[in-house]
């Protein structure tokens, strides 16, 4: 699980996270809503190990993102915006090459059964990335992360230029993801996408967290105004 | 093993870019045809060489009968060979001259350099392997390797491979790697195909030359491409990576080597040709003239001789005392011209060894040492070449001074003449190239200095990039 | 207006990246230590000529002082010598033909040290003796080449040019706002124009510049000459000619890497793979010549002295047909050393027939190189600077041309002074080393 306790972190002198605090449970989806610069990806970016917090803590099974960034990264997934992929090699061949580098050996089919169950067409997989749409490219970041058996999932902005197809099979995939166990963060601007998909949704504003609330405690019209208030005042 | 996956990749990379790999195969093709070319110019002097060579021992050997003294002065002339390995790195036999005469009384300077014979044409020289191994390649190693890092920042699959488990110095590493075993490839298939082009010719001397210069090569080419994967990692902007590392090609081999090359000569001046020749005449005129009888010199020597045979006369003595004269002549020569040659010798060896600690700030000057040095064709070869006909026409001399004093003549008698057997029976010059192992040493400091930067390469990487941003 | 606005706008481009400002800066470096290369090597040859002039002098002097003055023209312990007779007279005369440096050298050393620049003219010399080589030097740095400033202006010029330009309309293009700039703009390539002109003439002002600095190196502008007006004329050729080349790259092309890729490209094939094919390609038409035919000189000297008497006599006749009315020539006493002293006129002969096949072999060299300029023009502009500076082939050919043309005087006078049995005093001595061509 994820577990956040009283983390900050600036950079040059600006405050990117002000005593952050937050929890992930296994099987949960915690959405953070958040305007550009509010700390999101720097939340992420911690979580993987790759900023360390200037103070407070930032676990992941207990484990400090920091200090045991690569012990961490084994049972990792990360989705970022935009999945760039190796555009000369194809689907299938983009899964098997990180597999190995995390030491996975899968056979062909087992790999186009990941791709599958990530929803990626099976006429795809062997068509070269530089030929798939955005949401093609994320599906195979999501089977990456799948193959390795990540037990937490860190997206951010995933559904961020995704069509409402696309977008849609996403949020399915997610939430097929947490059904099985997985712990995931999800950061967007999507307030209604957030809200369908996320157990929980936190508001974080100039890297503090503002506000959390259960999705089912909130319409998405409520949700709106409340996360524009926020960002108003 | 995920270091082979990375370099695998950008294998795969290479092989699925079809402008990359038409650029290869073009490579590939150039590198073919400088190889064949080069064999085929080497093939062409050597030719030459041989029909001059054989030319003019065929006159040596035509000599019906002589006196041995005028032989001395009618001489012979030696040709430089061309060595076998000049196809792949020419060094420095365009700019040295190709013949030097063999004659009595003085060593002279090897003549008629092949770029004396025309125009200038090529600054970096002939289309030889050594140019496109030295000056293309690696510019094709820092086009293959500047967004190596960077360009998987961009994309943010930096954080996914490194999400995997892979380690970023393995990364850069494997990144490294696979750039560099590209032009190690090139290198492999120009000198595989040189080998099989020569297979009668190459002998274990040649194979180990070449296995040195492989090496050379191997080291460069890490270094260049390890420094521009560093550059690719540390710099914000891709095109700063270019720029810094196309800078760094410029000073390297444009800017360094000549600049180097032309204070090295200030700080070890050789003489100029006039000073050098007056001083030598002037020591020359110290010792006796082989030629002039009432010489002071040669009147003690005259009493000396006298004594030795007991005789109370030139005429009373059995032998020819005129070829006495020339030879003691001739050793009082060669002391001048070895402590002369001897100097100028030491003096191109100091500024060799001052240019080779230029390999500290330029690697390419120590790629450049050792490619002409291995390939057998640097300044040091060429000096060798060069005390080795002296030292030929020292006993090709001394043969004939001996014909003349003890050939059955005497003194005086200068129409006495040796006949054609003695002619024939004087040795022809013939050049043993230096083998590997007595020239090893000059170059150990450049191998040394390419693997000080292979290392200071691998430092930074694994080092510099610590504190790189990954985001 | 707009593109004089345009043109001086690019000041500001150009002055806040500091890597182009770099460039210019070690160009500047390079050049000024190239054109100190140069001046150096003109002073070290003018030096060398005028200290080989004073050694002659001095020489003359002694000879003078010591035969002509105190009547002792046979030396006691060098009886063979007559200094009252033209052979010997002529050998002591010590004369010398320089090439003389031209100032215009501190812009181009080219090949001035592959050649002598000194040469003793006896009757038995040849420009292809072994006294006209090159002043000693490590062949390692002439391989090298010197930096001198035909090599930063052929070499280095381009390379700056390239990173002056690499980068303009792709960096527009890259970040997205090239359409804002076509809004502005009707024409992309008045455009382009007006801001590549900018850099072209910047590198321009910053080597005529460069010439001026070197011109006062050596003088150039007090003499005669038009070096400095030629170097500055091909300059701006050369430089016209990258910047076309460089323009059509920019015009078509769309990524700063595309660009670089393709201007680096063009640069390497014109500055190092055409000059070095037709090198290579030259080599293996041509090897270098190892001057047998001078070589086979020397048997058919000792053919030429076996001859009869009388077929030696009616070759030199036939050469000097003054020589049967000589007095000599009807004073049998006098005949025989006379035959002999002048062996070197039938000599120079043979030495003359066989420099032709070698003179005919490098200029069909030569010729070879000149016709691959339309595609080589590298070698077309380093060949044109070196011949400026006047340290070209041509120059040093001339200079081999000159020489001979001395040695033949030479022997003409020893060969008629000897048959006409002239007894040189000092004056006659004197006159000896004003040697000139007749």
């Amino acid at each position: 699980m994820i577990d956040i306790q009283g983390a900050s972190k600036s950079f040059k002198g600006t405050k990117a996270i002000q005593n952050l605090t937050l929890q992930v449970t296994e099987g949960e989806i915690l959405g953070l809503l958040g305007a550009n610069g509010a700390g999101k990806s720097t939340t992420i970016n911690m979580l993987l190990g790759f900023l360390a917090p200037d103070s407070g803590k930032v676990q992941i099974n207990q484990m400090d993102c920091s200090t045991k960034a690569k012990e961490v990264r084994n049972f990792v997934g990360y989705i970022p915006e935009n999945v760039n992929l190796y555009p000369y090699l194809s689907g299938t061949e983009n899964l098997d090459y990180f597999c190995k580098l995390a030491g996975l050996n899968y056979p062909k089919t087992e790999l186009q059964s990941f791709l599958s169950t990530c929803g990626l067409q099976t006429e795809a997989h062997h068509r070269k990335v530089s030929g798939y749409s955005k949401g093609m490219r994320q599906k195979v970041g999501i089977a990456i992360a799948y193959a390795k058996k990540a037990k937490v999932y860190l997206l951010d902005e995933p559904a961020s230029g995704l069509d409402p197809l696309a977008s849609n099979e996403l949020s399915a995939m997610l939430k097929k993801l947490a059904s099985e166990g997985a712990t995931i963060l999800m950061a967007s601007h999507d307030i209604f996408r957030v809200r369908e998909v996320c157990h929980r949704i936190g508001i974080l504003k100039k890297g503090a967290l503002v506000k959390e609330l259960q999705s089912k405690e909130v319409s998405a019209r409520e949700l709106e105004t409340l996360y524009l208030d926020f960002m108003k005042n | 093993m995920m270091m082979w996956q990375i370099i695998k990749n950008e294998w795969h990379f290479l092989a699925r870019n079809r402008v990359l790999l038409g650029i290869s195969f073009g490579f590939v093709g150039i590198l073919f045809l400088t190889v064949y070319l080069g064999n085929l110019q080497t093939q062409e002097q050597a030719q030459r060489y041989q029909t001059a060579q054989t030319h003019l021992r065929q006159q040596w050997e035509n000599i019906e009968e002589m006196n041995p003294h005028s032989a001395a002065h009618y001489g012979t002339y030696v040709f430089k060979p061309t060595c076998l390995l000049s196809g792949l790195d020419e060094g420095v036999n365009s700019i040295t001259g190709n013949v030097l005469r063999v004659e009595g009384h003085v060593q002279n300077e090897i003549v008629h350099s092949e770029a004396s014979q025309m125009q200038a044409i090529s600054k970096f020289g002939k289309l030889k392997s050594a140019l496109l191994l030295q000056y293309i390649i690696p510019l094709l190693l820092i086009f293959l390797a500047f967004q190596s890092i960077y360009g998987e920042k961009q994309g943010g699959r930096l954080k996914l491979l490194l999400l995997q488990g892979t380690h970023l110095t393995q990364i850069l590493v494997a990144k490294t790697l696979s750039v560099c075993l590209y032009g190690i490839g090139l290198l492999g298939l120009t000198i595989s195909v040189y080998v099989l082009l020569n297979l009668n010719s190459i002998n274990t001397d040649i194979l180990g030359r070449t296995a040195l210069l492989f090496l050379s090569y191997s080291f460069y080419y890490f270094i260049l491409s390890g420094l521009t994967v560093f550059f690719s990692a540390r710099w914000e902007n891709t095109n700063l990576a270019l720029t810094s590392m196309l800078g760094i090609w410029i000073v390297w081999t444009i800017f360094l080597p000549n600049v180097l090359m032309s204070s090295v000569e200030r700080w070890h001046p050789l003489p100029s040709r006039e000073a050098f020749k007056t001083a030598m005449k002037e020591d020359r005129s110290k010792g006796l003239d082989g030629h002039n009888p009432a010489d002071k010199r040669s009147k003690a020597l005259e009493e000396k001789v006298l004594k030795e045979y007991g005789a109370d006369s030139l005429a009373q003595l059995p032998i020819n005392f005129d070829g006495i004269v020339m030879q003691e002549d001739e050793e009082y020569g060669n002391k001048v011209w070895d402590e002369h040659f001897g100097n100028l010798r030491k003096a191109l060896a100091e500024q060799k060894q001052t240019y080779q600690l230029g390999g500290l700030i330029n690697p390419f000057i120590s790629l450049q040492n050792t490619s002409m040095g291995f390939a057998g064709n640097d300044n040091l070869h060429h000096q060798e070449f060069l005390v080795q006909v002296e030292n030929y026409r020292r006993v090709f001399i001394k043969t004939l001074n001996d014909k003349h004093a003890y050939g059955g003549s005497r003194t005086g008698d200068w129409s006495w003449k040796a006949g054609n057997d003695f002619f024939r029976s004087v040795a022809d010059f013939e050049y043993s190239p230096p083998v590997l192992s007595s020239v090893f040493s000059h170059y150990v400091f450049d191998i040394i200095l390419l693997l000080f930067w292979g290392l200071l390469t691998a430092i930074l990487l694994i080092f510099g990039t610590k504190k790189m941003s990954i985001l | 207006m707009k593109n004089v606005t345009l043109f001086l706008y690019e000041w500001k481009h150009f002055i806040r990246n500091p890597f182009k400002v770099m460039a210019i800066l070690l160009f500047i470096m390079a050049s000024v230590y190239g054109l100190h290369n140069g001046a150096d090597l003109y002073h070290e040859q003018k030096a060398e000529v005028k200290k080989i002039e004073q050694r002659i002098k001095g020489d003359r002097q002694k000879i003078i002082k010591e035969h002509y003055q105190k009547g002792n023209l046979v030396p006691e312990n060098r009886p063979w010598i007559d200094y009252s007779t033209p052979f010997w007279a002529l050998w002591y005369a010590s004369v010398y033909h320089f090439k003389n440096p031209s100032p215009a050298m501190v812009y181009s050393i080219g090949q001035a040290e592959q050649y002598g620049f000194y040469k003793r003219i006896t009757f038995r010399a040849s420009p292809y003796d072994a006294d006209l080589a090159q002043e000693i030097a490590n062949p390692e740095r002439l391989q090298t080449g010197t930096l001198d400033f035909s090599f930063t202006l052929l070499f280095l010029a381009p390379l700056v040019l390239l990173v002056l330009l690499y980068n303009l309309k792709s960096a527009e293009i890259e970040q997205g706002f090239m359409p804002l700039i076509e809004v502005q703009n009707p024409s992309k390539i008045t455009w382009l124009l007006s801001r590549m002109g900018f850099y072209a003439v910047l590198l321009f002002l910053v080597i005529a510049g460069l010439l001026f600095y070197g011109a006062m190196l050596t003088r150039i502008l007090a003499g005669t000459g038009n070096a400095f007006r030629d170097m500055l004329l091909y300059s701006f050729i050369y430089l016209v000619f990258w910047s076309v080349l460089f323009f059509f790259i920019l015009l078509k092309g769309k990524s700063i890497l595309g660009n670089t890729l393709q201007m680096t490209g063009i640069y390497l094939l014109f500055t190092f793979i055409i000059p070095a094919t037709v090198h290579q390609l030259l080599s293996i038409r041509q090897p270098a010549n190892l001057m047998t035919d001078l070589i086979d000189v020397r048997d058919q000297q000792e053919e030429l002295y076996s001859q009869p008497d009388s077929v030696f006599q009616a070759q030199l006749n036939e050469l000097f047909p003054a020589i049967v009315s000589s007095p000599v020539y009807k004073d049998s006493s006098k005949r025989k050393l006379a035959m002999n002293r002048s062996a070197s006129a039938l000599i120079n002969e043979l030495k003359k027939a066989s420099i032709q096949p070698i003179e005919k072999d490098k200029q069909v060299k030569n010729a070879f190189v000149r016709g691959t300029f339309w595609f080589n023009p590298i070698s077309f502009f380093q060949n044109r600077f070196n011949a400026i500076a006047h340290t070209h082939y041509d120059d040093y050919q001339s200079y081999r041309d000159e020489i001979q043309a001395l040695v033949d005087s030479q022997v003409r006078k020893m060969v008629l002074d000897t048959w006409h049995d002239v007894k040189v005093d000092q004056e006659k001595f004197s006159k000896y080393q004003k040697m000139s061509v007749e």
